[in-house]
C-alpha cells in the first residue's frame, strides 16, 4: 500500500511538476513601488515561482506549473489589470515549445555607471520639430544620444546622470519651443515657430 | 575723441550687465551637500532614526532592513522581510511597511512582531507610529488609514481632487498633521487628525513621483524620485530650496539636526547635506 501510494506521489510531480518559463517587458516600471505592486499582482497566480524583475529593463521573468495552461493573453490581461503594458511576452513550454507576442528583447538596455537612458514625450508635428528637439538635447554636455519619434512623440535620451537631469533636458527643450512632461514652452517662443511646427 | 568713445562704450555695456536680470532663484538656499555614501548592494527605499540617531534603511530589492551610523557603516542587518518600503521609528520599535505581506511588522529588539491591523491592506507603502497605533499609506487602495487607540478611520480615495490620491507612498504625523505623499498626483497633501484635508504642496512644481517626505519645525522635504530632487518648503510652505547634488532617484529622506540624509533607490547609495 506504502508503495502504491509513492508512486502516486512521484507519478503527480513527473506529471505536475513542470514548469513552463515566461519572460515579457513592461512599460512604465519607474519605481519600486511600481515594479513589486506589479510583482504582487503575479504572486496571485497559483504555482508561481521565481519571480525576477529587473526595474530599469522592465524585464521580468517567472515560472508557472505547465498545467496552469497559462497563456501569453491571461498574461497580457495580468499586466493590463495591474495598470502596466506588457510591449513583448514569451514563453518556453515544458515541452520545448516556444511563443511569443511583441518585442521582449527591445528593451532599454543596461548603460554603464552614471548614464541612463529615459524616455521622455515631448510635443511637436514634423521633421523639423525632429531636428530641433535632439540639437537641444544633444546640445547639453552629458547627453550622449537624442532620438525624437514624430508619430510616438517620444524622446530616447542617453545622458550622464551626474552631469545632466532629466529636467535640465527638458527645460532646453521647452525653451527652444517644445513642452515636455514636466516644462512647457513660452508662449512668445512657441509662438515664433514655424507654422508647421505648432502642435498646439 | 577715440579715449572718450572707449569710455562710454565701457559705461553702456556695464550698465547694461548691472541691469541684467538674474537667473530665478529661489530663497535662502542653506542646504549644502557633502558626499555621497556608496551602500553596494543595497537598493535603500526607505530611512528612518532611531533613539540612538542610528539610520535604518529598508532594501526592497533583497528583503532586507540595515542599521547603519551616520558615516553609512553598516551596524545590523535583518533578514526574511517581504519588500520593506517604508520605515519609522516609534515607541513599539521600527515600523515598517511590508508591501509584499500588506502588514505592518514591527522590529524591536531583533524581534519581528506584526501589528494588529482591522485593515485590508493591498501594498502598504508607509507606516508612522502614533498613539499606541500606526497610520498607513496605502497604495493600491488610494487612501489612507489610522487605527489609534482611540480611533479607527479611513481618508481619501482614488482621484485627483483635495484628500483624494493617487498611489500614495509616504505618511508622517507630525504638530497634530497628517502628511501625506501623494506619489503619482505629483504632490504633498495635509491633513488633521481627524482627516480634513487642509492644504496641499508642490502641485506647481513639477513633481514627477513624490515617493518620500520628511517633516520638521522649519522644513517639509519632498523627494521627486523621477527628476533626481528634493523639494524644500519652509513653513510657510513657501519652496525654499531645490537639491540636485548627488541625488539619483531618492525614495525618501530624514533630517538629523543639521543633516540630511537622502536614500538614492538607483544610486544605491546615500547623500549627504548639512545645514550652513
Amino acid at each position: 500500500m506504502k508503495n502504491i501510494i509513492l508512486f502516486i506521489i512521484l507519478s503527480s510531480q513527473f506529471l505536475f511538476g513542470q514548469n513552463d518559463q515566461f519572460t515579457l517587458r513592461v512599460e512604465g516600471l519607474g519605481c519600486p513601488f511600481c515594479a513589486y505592486g506589479l510583482e504582487k499582482k503575479f504572486k496571485k497566480v497559483k504555482g508561481i515561482q521565481q519571480i525576477k524583475i529587473d526595474i530599469q529593463s522592465g524585464k521580468m521573468t517567472y515560472n508557472v506549473p505547465t498545467n496552469n495552461a497559462m497563456t501569453l493573453n491571461d498574461v497580457d490581461a495580468l499586466v493590463t489589470k495591474a495598470g502596466y503594458t506588457a510591449k513583448g511576452i514569451s514563453v518556453l513550454r515544458s515541452n520545448g515549445k516556444s511563443e511569443s507576442t511583441g518585442d521582449v528583447n527591445s528593451e532599454v538596455k543596461p548603460t554603464a555607471m552614471g548614464n541612463q537612458t529615459a524616455e521622455i514625450k515631448v510635443s511637436g508635428n514634423c521633421k523639423m520639430c525632429k531636428a530641433r528637439i535632439e540639437k537641444t538635447a544633444k546640445s547639453l554636455p552629458g547627453v550622449s544620444s537624442a532620438v525624437w519619434n514624430v508619430d510616438t512623440k517620444i524622446l530616447k535620451v542617453g545622458f550622464d546622470n551626474s552631469k545632466v537631469k532629466s529636467i535640465d533636458i527638458q527645460n532646453a527643450i521647452a525653451k527652444s519651443g517644445h513642452d515636455t512632461e514636466s516644462s512647457k514652452a513660452d508662449a512668445s517662443v512657441y509662438n515664433s515657430l514655424p507654422a508647421c511646427c505648432q502642435y498646439r | 575723441m577715440n579715449n572718450i568713445k572707449l569710455a562710454i562704450c565701457v559705461l553702456i555695456i556695464g550698465t547694461i550687465a548691472c541691469k541684467s536680470p538674474e537667473k530665478k532663484q529661489v530663497s535662502s538656499p542653506n542646504w549644502k551637500y557633502e558626499k555621497t555614501i556608496s551602500l553596494d548592494s543595497i537598493g535603500p527605499v526607505g530611512i528612518a532614526l532611531d533613539s540612538d540617531e542610528n539610520l535604518y534603511v529598508s532594501d526592497a530589492d533583497n528583503n532586507r532592513i540595515f542599521k547603519i551610523n551616520q558615516d553609512g557603516k553598516v551596524l545590523e542587518s535583518f533578514e526574511n522581510f517581504d519588500r520593506p518600503m517604508h520605515i519609522s521609528w516609534g515607541d513599539q520599535g521600527l515600523a515598517i511597511a511590508e508591501y509584499g505581506s500588506d502588514q505592518i511588522v514591527v522590529l524591536h529588539q531583533e524581534k519581528k512582531d506584526t501589528a494588529n491591523s482591522k485593515f485590508e491592506f493591498d501594498a502598504i507603502s508607509g507606516v508612522d507610529a502614533y498613539e499606541g497605533g500606526y497610520f498607513a499609506a496605502d497604495f493600491y487602495n488610494h487612501r489612507i488609514t489610522c487605527q489609534t487607540e482611540d480611533s479607527i478611520f479611513t481618508v481619501g480615495k482614488q482621484g485627483k481632487a483635495a484628500g483624494e490620491f493617487t498611489y500614495p507612498t509616504d505618511i508622517q504625523i507630525f504638530n497634530q498633521k497628517i502628511y501625506v505623499a501623494d506619489a503619482y498626483n505629483h504632490r504633498v497633501q495635509i491633513f488633521d487628525l481627524n482627516g480634513n484635508h487642509k492644504s496641499t504642496l508642490a502641485e506647481n512644481e513639477k513633481i514627477n513621483a513624490a515617493t518620500g517626505l520628511f517633516v520638521t519645525n522649519q522644513n517639509i522635504f519632498i523627494t521627486d524620485f523621477e527628476n533626481s530632487r528634493i523639494l524644500v518648503y519652509n513653513s510657510m510652505d513657501s519652496l525654499s530650496q531645490i537639491l540636485t547634488e548627488g541625488l539619483d532617484k531618492p525614495a525618501d529622506v530624514i533630517v538629523v539636526g543639521t543633516k540630511l540624509f537622502a536614500v538614492n533607490y538607483h544610486g544605491r547609495s546615500i547623500a549627504k547635506y548639512n545645514f550652513n
